[in-house]
């Protein structure tokens, strides 16, 4: 399910500006704009709610530190995923450090349907048999509904290593989630 | 069967992400139409992305949420604000040392007014402060007001929880608390499930907002406590260190015994019991406590009460109580002097005597604290255990704690 603001960048940089001109009801709209995505895509990485939400606060602990710097000729949503993101990829190697995932996958149960829930424990355990960098391209693409060059921008890497990445990984998923349980 | 080309599958994924131009979306439909292989793979890639869309949202926690707008205070750099949240900053960092002191001291103290242990002080303060800073609570004491009200400061400690994580960021302002923050020993002890458990803990959080643990905290016996000789010494004794790494206390810790302690009605009435504060309080008990004259103990007034108390009788035939008072560690601790002279001081029968050590012990959140699996199971720990053995460490959480009452 896609819940994640509509891409607007004039209406991020006018908010990043006026919470550097010492705004602060305007960090909060932004906060409020990508707190929910940002935490679901952390989620969808990670498989565990606690990384998750400190992915999110990491995440945004940094990017308003980093506001003096950021370039509003990047787009800040960009900015932000690729921070969320790389935050949760560098959370996966620490963890990997520690236990190994064994494509577990930690989340609470919430007031979802049944099938609602089982189509998350299904995907879920899914996506962590995926690489990261595979399934960082399936998180921005379904969870986000990015296009490929969005994901490209906030990746940094070249549209055609999207199409790539994401045509194999659904190709894993597909394997995994529909041919296997056929 | 005819094998798909490589160009055909993308076309088809690209149709599934609504990437073709009418052209490709016609050609899609042209190869479904004519190749069963097309079909099965269209129309599992349409199933594929009704999975994913079938996935709900999820929210984080509100908590963790408001820690995000309460750090905004941090960066708005014209707010205002800015320097008082500062400020509060550093009396939260202080506030929370002094909670994590506070915390030991009263599990300590639980333990030896009740003669079992006064083990894990220091490093079960460190509960509080690395908990506070890293992760993030109790926000509602400052919500209440009772420090930095208003500036919304309820979530400072998570931008200080990341910054935390390499030198160049940690900008806390205490030296101590920074070099805290970059300790080995604090990072696993952070790092750590029994940890984190402890963390998500209701417990904990409701006692460190509860009011009666607020008016403990401000009382001035505690602080005159926590100020004392005999505890300094405790601290730095080579039979606290050793405690905590004695496997006797580790049991205890986890034993089912010392949780239906807790949780003894009468342990509870004669903890909170005038007789036995008096007791406490008497000069007899306390020369008892340093094995001298326990004779004259016999003829005191107040020991003869609490030894006819119903509570006292109840608890005399309660098991968990009688396996607890013949635990090895239990009596290695009677023995350490510095606990002696711990007992002995006025400050600590100051202590006993408060209408907050009472609230306290009538709490239900720190008798809930107290038999919690959890809070246990880090007292147990290996990385509870290697910190609050670091006699450094106790003291700078020591230090950082005295620093609020000067």
């Amino acid at each position: 399910m896609d819940n994640s603001p509509a891409p607007d960048d004039n209406l991020d940089r006018a908010l990043v500006r006026r919470f550097l001109d010492g705004e602060r009801a305007a960090g909060d709209e932004l906060v409020n704009r990508y707190q929910r995505s940002v935490f679901n895509v952390a989620l969808r990485m990670l498989g565990n709610v606690q990384d998750a939400e400190d992915v999110m606060q990491t995440t945004f602990g940094n990017a308003f530190e980093a506001l003096d710097s950021y370039d509003p000729n990047y787009r800040f949503f960009s900015w932000i995923y690729r921070m969320t993101v790389n935050e949760s990829l560098d959370t996966l190697k620490r963890r990997r450090n520690v236990v190994s995932l064994d494509g577990s996958f930690d989340l609470p149960a919430t007031g979802a349907s049944q099938s609602a829930a089982e189509a998350e424990d299904r995907v879920g355990k899914a996506l962590l048999e995926l690489k990261p960098d595979d399934r960082a391209v399936v998180v921005l693409k379904h969870f986000v509904s990015f296009s490929y060059e969005e994901i490209s921008d906030v990746l940094d890497v070249p549209v055609k290593t999207v199409k790539s990445r994401l045509f194999t990984a659904r190709e894993r998923l597909r394997q995994s989630l529909l041919v296997a349980r056929a | 069967m005819n094998m798909l080309t490589q160009y055909q599958i993308e076309l088809i994924h690209r149709e599934i992400d609504g990437g073709n131009n009418s052209d490709e979306s016609a050609e899609v439909r042209a190869l479904v139409a004519t190749e069963p292989e097309a079909m099965a793979l269209l129309n599992n890639l349409q199933s594929l992305d009704a999975l994913f869309r079938q996935v709900p949202d999820r929210e984080a926690s509100p908590r963790v949420r408001q820690a995000i707008h309460g750090a905004m205070s941090l960066h708005s750099r014209a707010s205002p604000k800015v320097e008082d949240a500062q400020g509060t900053m550093q009396m939260i960092t202080r506030w929370a040392a002094q909670q994590l002191t506070g915390v030991s001291n009263f599990m300590g103290e639980l333990m030896s007014t009740k003669k079992i242990l006064l083990g894990a002080t220091t490093a079960v303060a460190a509960i509080a402060i690395i908990g506070y800073v890293f992760v993030g609570y109790p926000p509602s004491v400052f919500d209440a007001g009772t420090i930095g009200s208003g500036n919304g400061m309820g979530g400072v400690q998570k931008a200080e929880r990341y910054k935390g994580k390499t030198a160049e960021t940690v900008t806390l302002s205490t030296p101590e608390i920074q070099a805290l923050l970059q300790n080995d020993k604090i990072l696993k002890l952070v790092r750590s499930d029994v940890f984190r458990e402890v963390m998500r803990d209701d417990a904990m959080f409701t006692l460190m907002s509860s009011e009666a643990y607020r008016d403990l905290m401000s009382n001035e016996a505690y602080r005159d406590l926590q100020s004392s000789e005999a505890y300094h010494d405790l601290m730095s004794s080579q039979a606290y260190r050793d405690l905590m790494s004695n496997e006797a206390y580790r049991d205890l810790m986890s034993s089912q015994a010392y949780r239906d302690l807790k949780s003894n009605e009468a342990y509870r009435d004669l903890m909170s019991s005038e007789a036995y504060r008096d007791l406490q309080s008497n000069a007899a008990y306390r020369d008892l406590m340093s094995n001298e004259v326990y004779r004259d103990l016999q003829s005191n007034e107040a020991y003869r009460d609490l030894m006819s108390s119903q509570a006292y009788r109840d608890l005399m035939s309660n098991a968990a109580y009688r396996d607890l008072m013949s635990n090895e560690a239990y009596r290695d601790l009677m023995s350490n002097e510095a606990y002696r002279d711990l007992m002995s001081s006025e400050a600590y029968r100051d202590l006993m005597s408060t209408a907050a050590y009472r609230d306290l012990m009538s709490n239900a959140a720190y008798r809930d604290l107290m038999s919690n699996d959890a809070y246990r199971d880090l007292m147990s720990s290996d990385a509870f255990r290697e910190l609050a053995r670091d006699q450094s460490l106790s003291q700078a959480f020591l230090n950082e704690a005295m620093r609020d009452q000067q």
